[in-house]
């Protein structure tokens, strides 16, 4: 019975064995399946994997082609295409701003390299009416820019013609250098139009003839106040001041219209790429070569010639007015020394014909001769007149003081003397000459005068009185220069110690 | 200034000679003076007419007296002193050269 008993238990266990082997059987046949499946699905999966590393190898290659694409596509907008940033900066800049007409000058070098670019682009390569059509617009692009870079011309000419109180400061200031220089490059670009650049030229030169003679009159009739000096006009009673203030004033603002034009119109690619940073291209590079430089120059000469056009004439009618007033011997040879002088000086600046001012004071330099030679002959002819009585006392007669006055300021304007009319032998001016002029007539007057009433022995007497007196004359005022440049040579040695 | 120079230099001369013959002239040695000038070596002075030796002690007397009588000349009214001085100078000179050549014979 326990035997029995037992083996039901153990029958019993074993069915649970037996009952639970069987149910991991069913597992193992369960894990088996998923282990099938999963196989299968790694399987899959790899091949996937695959596909995928194929298909995006595809895709790298593709994508690199394309972007080779989209490289060549933004080269040739950026060549050919101007952005809608550009195109405003081109109709509207405002090139009184440095920054602005920097950027300015950039997009216009562009459009031109682009321009010139198409057009062979189009010559070479046919592509239907492509070429053409973006050459046309290109084309339109330049002329907005260059109407604009026009207008702004026009306009700055005309505010320097109307800027009547500009001063030398103003002139001369970092905020002028920059705007001449604007200036300069803006007529440089417009000289590929003819049109523009000649109408610019006319502009400048009316501008600054106005200006000019605005200034002239300004500083005749009122002064200059920025240098606190009195009108010139209230100095015409010292004809040497007046004139030689008149002429030193012209001769400077010819020599800085002079320099003024050479800034805006004579080429000078180092200095305008400096400041607008503008890199030159071979399309654009402007190569000087000797004779453009020398018909830059004849061709500032020739509009120099214009400006200072409008000079001459106040300059005429008061030369011409000093002249014609009672001037003494000696005061109308300093001025012919000074006239000589300031002819050659106005000739080398503008050696033209047409300089009016040259031609001013050739003439006015003719007439103030021709006066001293008839002040002389009237002198001449009136010692002729002098009577014996002036003799009697055998003392130094009145006209033997008065040429001896005339002497001694004639030799001082000689040491003076700026141009080489007293020293030129050939020169009817020449000191001597002149000197001889003045005492061969009084000689033989005394000596007419003394032969009417005097004896041998008085008219020797009377006759050396003079002629010492004049040579007396002649002895101090070499004196005078000789205390006078030992007083100079004191002072500069002084300067020098405390220095 | 070269023309003044000749002139005065001229003027200087005439002054010179003039006075000079007028003050030798006061005295009557110039006509002494011009026969000396003439005469020949081999003559004795004292022989020749004009030069006695009466005469020639007249005039000498004539000729101290007008040394020592202040009589003014042209040549004070010269306003230059410097040439006043010069010309005053050269009228002795001459004066003393007649008088040497009187006084040699």
């Amino acid at each position: 019975m326990q035997t029995v008993e037992n083996a039901k238990k153990f029958l019993m266990e074993m069915d649970t064995i037996r009952s639970n082997i069987a149910s991991v059987e069913e597992l193992s046949f369960h894990l088996q399946d998923s282990c099938i499946m999963l196989a299968s699905k790694v399987e899959d999966a790899d091949r996937n994997m695959k596909d995928f590393i194929e298909r995006a190898s595809f895709l790298e290659t593709k994508k690199s082609q394309l972007m080779q694409q989209s490289s060549n596509v933004n080269d040739f907008l950026i060549k050919y295409h101007m952005k809608q940033e550009e195109i405003e900066l081109l109709k509207s800049a405002n090139l009184n701003i440095h920054s602005q007409a920097r950027a300015f000058f950039a997009t216009l070098h562009r459009l031109k390299d682009a321009y010139v670019d198409c057009q062979s682009m189009t010559e070479k390569h046919f592509h239907g009416t492509i070429g053409f059509e973006l050459l046309e617009i290109l084309g339109q692009h330049q002329d907005t820019a260059y109407l604009h870079l026009f207008e702004w011309v026009k306009q700055k000419c005309e505010s320097v013609g109307n800027n009547a109180n500009a001063t030398q400061e103003s002139i001369l200031s970092d905020d002028a250098h920059d705007v001449n220089v604007i200036l300069q490059m803006s007529i440089r670009q417009l000289q590929d139009i003819p049109i523009y650049f000649s109408q610019c030229q006319e502009l400048l030169v009316q501008a600054r003839r106005n200006q000019l003679i605005q200034k002239f009159v300004l500083v005749l009739t009122q002064g200059d106040a920025s240098s606190m000096k009195s009108a010139l006009d209230l100095q015409s009673y010292d004809a040497i001041g007046y004139i030689g203030a008149m002429l030193a004033w012209v001769h400077q603002a010819m020599a800085m219209e002079q320099e003024f034009l050479y800034a805006i119109l004579h080429h000078d690619r180092e200095r305008t790429e400096s400041i607008t940073s503008v890199p030159s291209t071979p399309s654009t590079r402007n190569t000087t070569t000797p004779s453009t430089t020398n018909t830059n120059t004849t061709n500032i000469q020739e509009i120099l010639v214009k400006v200072i056009h409008g000079l001459g004439r106040p300059l005429k009618m008061r030369l011409s007015q000093t002249l014609e007033n009672n001037n003494t011997l000696e005061t109308l040879y300093a001025i012919a020394d000074l006239l000589t002088f300031y002819q050659s000086m106005f000739y080398k600046i503008l050696p033209q014909t047409e300089n009016i001012i040259y031609q001013t004071v050739t003439n006015c330099l003719a007439d103030c001769r021709k006066f001293f030679a008839n002040v002389l002959h009237k002198q001449a002819d009136s010692l002729q007149k002098v009577t014996s009585s002036s003799c009697q006392d055998l003392k130094v007669s009145i006209v033997t003081r008065e040429c001896a006055r005339q002497i001694v300021g004639i030799l001082i304007a000689h040491d003076h003397s700026l141009s080489t009319i007293s020293t030129n032998e050939a020169d009817n001016l020449y000191v001597d000459v002149v000197l001889g002029d003045i005492i061969q007539p009084l000689l033989q007057a005394c000596r007419l005068a003394a032969l009417q009433s005097l004896s041998n022995i008085e008219m020797a007497v009377y006759m050396l009185n003079n002629v010492m007196f004049l040579q007396v004359g002649k002895f101090f005022c070499s004196i005078f220069f000789i205390l006078f440049f030992i007083q100079m040579h004191f002072a500069f040695t002084l300067l020098s110690f405390f220095q | 200034m070269q023309l003044l120079e000749s002139e005065g230099n001229t003027w200087n001369d005439v002054l010179v000679l003039e006075e000079v013959n007028a003050i030798l002239k006061r005295c009557e040695l110039d006509s002494i003076v011009e026969l000396l000038e003439v005469l020949p070596r081999n003559l004795k002075a004292s022989e020749q007419i004009g030069l006695q030796k009466e005469r020639v002690e007249m005039v000498m007397r004539n000729f101290y007296n007008t040394l020592f009588i202040t009589v003014s000349s042209h040549s004070e009214k010269l306003q230059d002193p410097t040439v006043r001085e010069e010309i005053r100078g050269k009228i002795s000179q001459r004066i003393s050269e007649a008088h040497a050549l009187v006084s040699y014979y």
